[in-house]
C-alpha cells in the first residue's frame, strides 16, 4: 500500500525535473568594453573586490558587484615604455597589478594600483620573472622576488628594495609568521623554472624580515610545490608551540629557536608511474595521488610510498616522532589517495580519482603554411588501478579486512556515524569500518547519472556525483532521494548545499542538493568563466562582453 | 715528471693568489678592508662611475653579510638619501654583486654595517 501511495508523488516529481532542469543563471549585470579581452580575472577574495579584462595594449578595471567600470586605459597612457603587454598577473591581496612586456632580455615590468589605475613602479631589472617567482607577503605589503642571483624583498607600492640575499635559493613558498614577527620560509623551484635556480637545495628557513638576515636554514625532503595551473600548495606549514611542522610527503618537524630536525616520518615520493608527462607539457604536475598524513589526538597515520612497489601505513607518535608500527606491506598500489581513520581502524582507499595539471604549449600550421603556438590549460582526473579497500588495527598495525568489491573503480570515501561509505562508480556502499561487512549495496543505475566518480557527506544523505549527474541517497539505508541529469561533466565545487559540475566545454551547473534541480549556464565558444569566491556568481568573459551571472 | 711540474706550478698558483688575498682575521679588520674596499669603488671604480651615470648622490648605510670568499651573501638597506627608488635601487645591487678581493676561513661570515657615500 505504502508503495501505491509514493507513486504518484514519485511521477510528479520526475515530470517536474526537466523543467526544472532546463534553467539557465539569471543575470546580474553585463558589460561591453571598449576593446576585446583574452587576459581576464576575478578576485577570488572574499567582500568587495574588482574583475578586470585586458587585451594586449588595453585594460579595463570593474568593481566585481556593481559592474562599475573603475578605469580603463591604454598601457602606453599607463607607462610610456609599456606599448604592449604580453602577460598580466594580479596579486589581489595587494592591490597590484604586474604587467609585464617581454623583450628577449629586456623585459620591462609595470606595477599599477588596480583600484585607481596609477602606476606605482617599473623596472626592466627583474628578467624572466613570472607569476611563480613572486610571493606577496600581505603581512608586510611586500613582495619576495626570487631571481637567479638572490632573494629580493621589495616594497609593494614603492618598489623600494630593501635587502637582498643570497642565501635563500629559489622561490618562496609558503610561508609561517611567528608571534615574534620572524617567519619561517619554504623554498622551492617552479615547473618549468629549474633553469633559473641552478644549485638548488631544499631549504626551510627562518627570516628576519625587517633585515633579510637568515637566521638558521635547514634541508627538507620532497618538492614543496604549487599545483602547476590552480596554484594551490600541495603542503602546509605550522607551528605548536616551538615546534615546526612541515606536511610534506609526510611529515617533518623542527626546533624554531635553532632550526634543528627534530624528527621526520617524511618519504620521498614521485608519482611518475601514474600518469606520463604529456607532449608539449611546459608545466605538469599528478596531484592527490598519496593522501596526506591524518592526525588523531597524538596519533599521527602517514603513508611511506617511497618504493613504487611495496607501500606501508605507518603510526607515529606526533610528540616524540617515535615509530609505533609499520603496516604489512601494501603491494602495487600506484596510488593512495585516502585515509580514514574511526575507531580503532584505519581504512585506505587504493586507487581511485587523480587529478592531472597541464599546460601545454605547441607550435601549429595553419592551412595557409603560417605557424602558430597555442596554449592549452588542461585539468583531468584519471581513475588510477589497482582500486580496493584495506583496513589495518590502530594498535599494532595488522591488516584486519580488504574488500574485493572495487576491482573496477573506486570514488572516495568517507566516515560518518561509524558507517564507511564508498562507490564502486556502479554502486553505493555502506560498510561497517571494524569488520568490512556491507550493510547495504545500492546500484544507481535509477539515479541516472552515469557512473559516480565522487561522493560528499551532507547531513543525513550521501551526495553522489556522477559523470552525467548528481543524486542524493538517505545515509542510513541508501534510498534514492533525488537526481538530477546533466551532461557529461566533472565536479568543480561544493558550497553548502550547492555542488558545481562543468563540462569539457566549460558550461556549468549548479545543483541545489535540495532537490538536486540546477542551474545551467551555457559557455560560448571562446568564452572564459570563472567563479566567485563563495560560488553564489559566475563572471562570463567573452571577447567584449563581460557577464555576472546568478547561480542559484 | 708531469706529475712533478704540475704539483710545482699548482704549488706557484696558490702561493701567487694567496699572496694577492687578503686574509683579514677579525671582524674589525674584514670591515676596515671592506670599507677602504668601498671608499675605492666609489672614488676611482665602477661604484662612482654607476652612481655618476645615474645621478646618484647621497648616503646609503648598508647591513652586509660577508661569506669566506669575499662575496656579499646579503645585503639590507638600513638608510638612503639617496633620493629617486630606481637609484637606490642601482646602487644597492651594484654593492650586493661586489665580491671583495679576501679570503675568510671557510665557513666564516661577518655581519656589519657600512655607510656609503656618494658625492
Amino acid at each position: 500500500m505504502k508503495r501505491k501511495r509514493n507513486h504518484p508523488l514519485l511521477l510528479l516529481m520526475l515530470a517536474t525535473l526537466p523543467a526544472i532542469a532546463q534553467e539557465e543563471m539569471s543575470p546580474v549585470w553585463e558589460l561591453r568594453l571598449e576593446h576585446k579581452a583574452n587576459l581576464v580575472g576575478t578576485d577570488p577574495n572574499e567582500g568587495p573586490g574588482l574583475n578586470y579584462a585586458a587585451s594586449d595594449k588595453e585594460i579595463t578595471v570593474m568593481d566585481k558587484e556593481t559592474g562599475k567600470v573603475l578605469w580603463s586605459k591604454a598601457y602606453k597612457e599607463l607607462a610610456p615604455n609599456l606599448r604592449k603587454i604580453d602577460e598580466l598577473v594580479p596579486f589581489w591581496q595587494s592591490g597590484c597589478i604586474f604587467l609585464f612586456d617581454r623583450k628577449m632580455g629586456k623585459d620591462q615590468i609595470g606595477v599599477v594600483d588596480m583600484r585607481t589605475g596609477a602606476l606605482l613602479w617599473t623596472s626592466d631589472k627583474y628578467q624572466d620573472l613570472s607569476e611563480d617567482n613572486v610571493m606577496y607577503i600581505k603581512e608586510r605589503d611586500a613582495f619576495c622576488i626570487s631571481m637567479k642571483d638572490a632573494l629580493h624583498y621589495v616594497i609593494a607600492r614603492t618598489g623600494e628594495e630593501k635587502w637582498s640575499t643570497s642565501t635563500f635559493k629559489g622561490t618562496v613558498g609558503k610561508y609561517l609568521f611567528m608571534p615574534d614577527g620572524k617567519v619561517v620560509m619554504v623554498n622551492f623551484v617552479p615547473d618549468g623554472l629549474g633553469a633559473l635556480f641552478t644549485g638548488f637545495k631544499n631549504q626551510i628557513a627562518k627570516v628576519d624580515l625587517d633585515k633579510g638576515t637568515i637566521e638558521w636554514e635547514a634541508t627538507y625532503i620532497g618538492r614543496a610545490e604549487r599545483k602547476v595551473l590552480t596554484g594551490e600548495f600541495l603542503y602546509d606549514l605550522n607551528a605548536d608551540g616551538d615546534r615546526v611542522y612541515l606536511m610534506l610527503n609526510g611529515v617533518q618537524v623542527y626546533d624554531y629557536k635553532s632550526g634543528a630536525q627534530l624528527w621526520s616520518a617524511a618519504f620521498d615520493f614521485t608519482p611518475d608511474g601514474i600518469k606520463g608527462r604529456p607532449a608539449n607539457a611546459v608545466k605538469w604536475g599528478v596531484y592527490g595521488g598519496v593522501a596526506q598524513p591524518v592526525t588523531v589526538g597524538d596519533d599521527l597515520y602517514v603513508l611511506d610510498c617511497v618504493n613504487r612497489r611495496k607501500q606501508y601505513l605507518k603510526k607515529y607518535d606526533r610528540r616524540s616522532g617515535k615509530l609505533l608500527w609499520t603496516s604489512p606491506e601494501i603491494p602495487d598500489a600506484k596510488a593512495i589517495p585516502g585515509i580514514y581513520v574511526n575507531g580503532d581502524r584505519v581504512v585506505l582507499q587504493i586507487g581511485g580519482q587523480v587529478e592531472t595539471q597541464a599546460y601545454i604549449r605547441r607550435t601549429e600550421r595553419n592551412p595557409d603554411g603560417t605557424t602558430q603556438v597555442v596554449t592549452i590549460q588542461r585539468i583531468e582526473w584519471i581513475n588510477v588501478k589497482p582500486c580496493g579497500l584495506k583496513a589495518f588495527n590502530t594498535t599494532d598495525g595488522s591488516m584486519v579486512w580488504e574488500s574485493e568489491r572495487f576491482k573496477k573503480g573506486i570514488t572516495n570515501a568517507f566516515i560518518e556515524g561509524d558507517l564507511l561509505h564508498v562507490c564502486s562508480g556502479k554502486a553505493l556502499y555502506a560498510m561497517d569500518p571494524t569488520t568490512g561487512a556491507e550493510r547495504y549495496e545500492v546500484p544507481l543505475a535509477d539515479d541516472n547519472i552515469s557512473d559516480a566518480t565522487n561522493i560528499l557527506p551532507n547531513g543525513d544523505q550521501v551526495v553522489v556525483i556522477g559523470e552525467k549527474g548528481v543524486s542524493t541517497h538517505t545515509r542510513a539505508d541508501g534510498k534514492l532521494v533525488h537526481s538530477g541529469k546533466y551532461k557529461a561533466a566533472r565536479f568543480r565545487a561544493r558550497f553548502g548545499d550547492m555542488v558545481l559540475v562543468e563540462t569539457e566545454r566549460d558550461d556549468i551547473a549548479a545543483f541545489d542538493l535540495k532537490d538536486c534541480s540546477f542551474k545551467q549556464y551555457n559557455n560560448r565558444a571562446g568564452a572564459m568563466n570563472q567563479l566567485s569566491y563563495n560560488g553564489a556568481f559566475v563572471y562570463v568573459y567573452d571577447k567584449k562582453d563581460v557577464l555576472k551571472l546568478k547561480t542559484h | 715528471m708531469i706529475r712533478a711540474i704540475l704539483l710545482l706550478l699548482v704549488i706557484c698558483w696558490n702561493v701567487v693568489v694567496h699572496a694577492q688575498r687578503a686574509e683579514p682575521r677579525s671582524l674589525e679588520e674584514t670591515q676596515t678592508y671592506v670599507h677602504n674596499a668601498l671608499t675605492q669603488a666609489v672614488a676611482t671604480g665602477d661604484l662612482g662611475e654607476l652612481a655618476r651615470e645615474i645621478g646618484a648622490h647621497g648616503t646609503m648605510t648598508v647591513e652586509l653579510t660577508i661569506d669566506h670568499k669575499g662575496r656579499v651573501e646579503s645585503l639590507f638597506v638600513q638608510d638612503s638619501t639617496i633620493p629617486g627608488i630606481p637609484e637606490r635601487n642601482q646602487v644597492k645591487d651594484h654593492v650586493k654583486n661586489l665580491r671583495f678581493d679576501l679570503a675568510l676561513p671557510k665557513g666564516k661570515r661577518y655581519q656589519f654595517t657600512e655607510t656609503i657615500t656618494l658625492p
